[in-house]
């Protein structure tokens, strides 16, 4: 009776032991391909942050496998977000990125959205955190915040209601109480310059990198008078507009407080890549630190730089998912929240 | 700084004194080409996103010889997909199918073609020009023009519809008015409001215009071969003409270049216009301007070639007037060669003409070659590539039927792209069927979002007082002027009388039945947005529906009454719009839906098995039952296919294909 039975042990050992021997001798990600899904068109910004990663990236993934990209903008993220958390399969062969939308979308609650940010596995982002500067046009003369908070209709630019840089507007106009602001949407970056010179538009607010690379004038010439920054995360000053009020500073309860640590950790979440829920645990460690390698690379920071201008600003997959987890949710600062962010008129303080 | 310019032009040709940058413009050119009779999918925004990561590292002007030429030449070679296929080729060049196909179909795909390049290489070199002279006067050019005074010009663009609407104005107009209703799908700008969205992702950012064009052309003309077995019953046009002759009709034409180049460099300043509207605009212009164009334009008149091709590559021009001297991106591209300048060190904007200014006229003289050696690998290509006219329909359509779906396809790689094809694709057939044109609707389409948006943008921005600034006055002069003489002349033209359309009595028909469709959908966009707040409805429903609905009503009142066949009979010709075929109602019925199973078929295929692996089936199995082709072309058909969408799209360029559902 023992003897079957060691025997059966035996080649069980022999079975699982080579088995585990092979396995751990043939990296998984060997002679495989790795897709990457972004949620936005080829050719933009963030197609550029994401590119700039994959020589590295291979490099770092046990086995080398084969990147490759696939693209599928729409819904401002939620098309892929919602592809990869339920149309893939959980091989770790697939992962998905997309921009700062993936976790607005789904705790505000926006429609279309199909995923769980509580479920999806986070592997890190190249970019988290921005300053974004609130300036106006040198004509009109606002020259201090007191002269900028007294001005009546104010007409501040911005892409679409909901965009980034019109939320921004909106908390701004909000907190600074300005009198009578007007949101006046539909330009893009360019036009908006172009719109503030021609007196079109008084005032925007803007990436301060974007500002420094793209219309160096604006500071060089003095066209514009900056006002304030929202620093995102908090305490993180570009040296060039340490001097500028932070949007903190207006806040007068614990209630807009909490809405702005909201907001900031919408903004400091990046550009995460994701992973569906089901991946197998030791492909998702191979990942993470394949990511983690890379964003730390010297070699990566100095690509990143060369295709979109900027120096990268990584967020590792813990601090990513801690971020997301203890992002603010009380369903008073989400409405209040929408109430911003749409097209109505600026809820009273 | 006269001299510095001259200094600073004589030193930009000192840069290029560099065998390795002349063979950078060679390479550059040769991918151009490429993406120019490749199908829609592949375009420059495409190919710069591949090149970029790997020019970075080069010197400067090698890095910019590759890009310029690439960028230069895919607008010049774009023609060949509308006149050969009748597929809209990529933004810029969908206006030329209107008369390109008709050329390609009656023998004269030579003479096409070589106005195409011709007027390409003329625009390209005009909007070169355009950019070396802009250097001082740049800024306040593009300052000039605000909200308002663009409004009154994409207004002024609308009203060309009067004269794309044949002979039918009521038709024209529905076709306009549905234009703009479906410019208004998606979340709306202004308001945050999503209009006709339905709750579904896809429609969240609007209905795709490029899949729209593509189907509302290319659909059509693959189901014209079809239906007439060219080659097989009904045996080709033989080619007539030359490439010179078309190199003549252009340089007879030198005003016209001149005129649309102009409009092809304004619409690239200008910011926000895009790259989608350039061919329309110039092609309105011509219609507007041309003696005769109300008879012939439309049927395979040369003009209605020249004037999109010169203004989409004198765009080019324009587009880096914006881009080098004021540090704009006009679209894709131009974003991606900002990215590229700036990684090299260069600043572009008033910076880099203080700093760079060599670069920039650099920049110019590589522009200009890249023009000339585009047209001159256009001619190169052009005599052997007009054969394709010659080729019998079993071979193709199932040709047309994969650049349609590759384009359509690669747009977002969504499942639903598939059946917005279909949709418009047989929504196309109708129109051509009974007589609505399809020009205004794209226009309106086109045209439609910019509208909404300048206007919104003038009134936010100055109230009412933005209808008296200068610009805004003299521009509307203008629009009215041109209108009101349009109209008047087209009222005193004498209408031949006895001149009959050929009809069968199933059209008359159908004609009622769509126009019926139409009325529904007007109503139904009436139904849903009446309680939307005014800033979300006033396009969609004031502007579009109602009158749309009520053109349609008094469309079906005519029918009705016996108007519209009394009209019919006294009328002068109409557009290209109606379809010509010459079968048996019975035949044409069965063919026709014969296509349109196996164009849902293999729309409903690369839903389910992919691209990868339906499109050489698709085109194995319709080359050979529905084509009665031998097994062996069939299956190397169908093996160029496969090489096509899988060797070229995955394995070379790396850009993947989604699974089809049932291999997910």
């Amino acid at each position: 009776m023992k003897r079957p039975a060691i025997f059966l042990a035996l080649s069980a050992l022999l079975l699982f032991g080579l088995d585990g021997a092979s396995y751990s001798q043939t990296p998984f990600y060997q002679g495989k391909t790795l897709t990457v899904i972004q949620g936005r068109e080829p050719g933009g910004t963030g197609d550029m942050r994401i590119r700039s990663l994959f020589p590295f990236l291979k490099k770092y993934i046990p086995g080398q496998p084969n990147i490759v990209t696939e693209y599928m903008p729409g819904g401002g993220g939620r098309k892929t977000t919602n592809h990869i958390y339920r149309g893939v399969k959980p091989d770790g062969l697939t992962i998905g990125n997309v921009g700062v939308g993936l976790v607005a979308n789904a705790v505000l609650g926006e429609p279309g959205v199909q995923y769980d940010i509580d479920k999806l596995i986070y592997l890190g982002s190249p970019n988290s955190g921005n300053q974004y500067i609130l300036f106006s046009v040198a004509k009109l003369g606002l020259d201090s915040l007191e002269k900028f908070r007294a001005y009546r209709g104010l007409r501040i630019g911005a892409q679409t209601v909901g965009h980034d840089l019109y939320i921004n507007g909106r908390l701004f106009a909000w907190l600074l109480e300005l009198k009578e602001a007007r949101f006046v949407t539909g330009f893009s970056g360019p036009e908006m310059d172009i719109a503030l010179m021609q007196g079109e538009l008084d005032a925007r607010t803007g990436d301060a990198d974007t500002i420094l690379v793209r219309t160096p004038e604006f500071v060089e010439k003095r066209l514009v008078h900056f006002q304030a920054v929202i620093e995102i995360p908090k305490g993180e000053k570009h040296p060039r507009f340490a001097n500028l009020p932070e949007i903190e500073s207006f806040a007068k309860s614990e209630k807009e407080r909490r809405l702005l640590a909201m907001f900031r950790t919408f903004r400091s979440a990046g550009s995460p890549f994701i992973l569906p829920p089901g991946t197998p645990k030791e492909r998702v460690q191979i990942l993470r630190e394949a990511i983690q390698k890379t964003l730390k690379d010297p070699g990566f920071h100095k690509e990143y730089r060369k295709l979109t201008g900027d120096d990268p600003a990584p967020l590792m997959a813990e601090q990513q998912e801690k971020l997301i987890r203890e992002i603010p949710r009380e369903r008073e600062i989400i409405e209040l929240f929408h109430k911003l962010a749409g097209g109505e008129p600026l809820p009273p303080r | 700084m006269e001299a510095s310019l001259v200094q600073a032009a004589i030193q930009g040709i000192q840069n290029l004194l560099d065998p390795y940058v002349f063979l950078a413009i060679i390479v550059g050119v040769g991918i151009g080409t490429f993406t120019a009779v490749a199908p829609q999918g592949i375009g420059t925004p495409l190919v710069y996103a591949i090149l970029v990561p790997i020019v970075v590292s080069w010197t400067p002007i090698r890095a910019i010889a590759l890009l310029i030429g690439a960028s230069a030449v895919s607008a010049i070679c774009a023609a060949y997909l509308p006149v050969l296929f009748g597929i809209p080729g990529g933004a810029g060049s969908q206006a030329t199918v209107l008369d390109g196909y008709p050329m390609g179909q009656r023998g004269e795909a030579r003479r096409a073609l070589g106005a195409s390049f011709m007027a390409g290489g003329l625009g390209s070199l005009i909007g070169t020009l355009t950019l070396a002279l802009a250097i001082p006067v740049a800024k306040p050019l593009i300052y000039l023009l605000g909200s308002p005074e663009l409004f009154i010009v994409v207004l002024w663009g609308l009203t060309t519809v009067a004269l794309l609407v044949g002979d039918r104005p009521i038709k024209g107009l529905i076709a306009a008015a549905f234009g703009l209703l479906i410019s208004s799908v998606g979340q709306q700008h202004q308001s945050g409001l999503m209009r006709f969205v339905f709750d579904q992702i896809y429609l969240l950012d609007g209905l795709p215009l490029s899949v729209i064009a593509l189907a509302l052309f290319g659909v059509p003309s693959a189901l014209d071969l079809a239906l007439t077995r060219l080659g097989v019953e009904k045996q080709p046009t033989a080619l007539t003409g030359s490439l010179l002759d078309g190199v003549k009709d252009t340089l007879r034409e030198w005003w016209l270049v001149l005129r649309c180049s102009f409009v092809g460099v304004w619409v690239g300043i200008v910011p926000g216009i895009g790259a989608q509207t350039v061919d329309w605009l110039s092609y309105g212009h011509a219609a507007q301007t041309c003696k005769g164009a109300k008879d012939t334009f439309g049927k395979g008149d040369v003009r209605g070639v020249i004037a999109p091709e010169s203004a989409n590559d004198a765009k080019d021009g324009g587009d880096l007037i914006t881009t080098l001297l004021l540090g704009f991106p006009q679209g894709t591209t131009t974003a991606l060669f900002i990215v590229a300048l700036l990684a090299m060190g260069l600043i572009p904007g008033p910076e880099m003409v203080r700093k760079n200014l060599d670069v920039i006229f650099s920049i110019v003289w590589i522009q200009g070659l890249s023009g000339i050696i585009g047209t001159l690998v256009g001619f190169a290509l052009a005599n052997q590539l007009a054969k394709l006219a010659l080729v019998r329909y079993s071979i193709m359509v199932p040709i047309i039927l994969t650049f349609i779906f590759i384009g359509a396809f690669s747009a977002d790689r969504d499942p639903a792209d598939l059946l917005v094809v279909v949709v418009f694709g047989a929504f196309g057939y109708c129109m051509r069927r009974w007589g609505f044109p399809r020009p205004p609707l794209i226009l309106g389409l086109v045209l439609g979002e910019l509208l909404e948006r300048y206007l919104y943008r003038s009134v936010a921005s100055y109230g009412l007082s933005w209808l008296g600034r200068p610009g805004v006055i003299v521009l509307s002069f203008l629009a009215i002027s041109s209108l009101i003489y349009t109209l008047w002349g087209r009222s005193r033209e004498k209408r031949p009388a006895g001149i009959k359309q050929r009809r069968i009595s199933f059209k008359f028909k159908g004609e009622i039945f769509f126009t019926t469709f139409f009325l529904l959908l007007f109503l139904a966009a009436l139904f849903i947005g009446w309680d939307w707040p005014l800033i979300a409805k006033l396009m969609p429903i004031y502007v579009a529906a109602l009158p749309g609905a009520l053109l349609a009503l008094s469309h079906l009142y005519s029918h009705l009454t016996g108007q519209e066949e009394r009209s019919r009979d006294i009328a002068g010709p109409a557009t290209d719009e109606i379809s010509t075929t010459t079968l048996d109602r019975g035949t044409e019925l069965r063919r026709t839906l014969t296509f349109f199973a196996w164009f849902a078929g293999g729309a409903l295929g690369v839903w389910m098995l992919g691209m990868v692996i339906c499109l050489p089936l698709l085109v194995f199995f319709y080359s050979l039952i529905e084509g009665k082709e031998k097994w062996r072309s069939s299956f190397l058909l169908s093996g160029a296919a496969y090489l096509l969408v899988w060797g070229l799209f995955d394995y070379l360029l790396g850009i993947r294909w989604p699974a089809g559902l049932l291999l997910e």
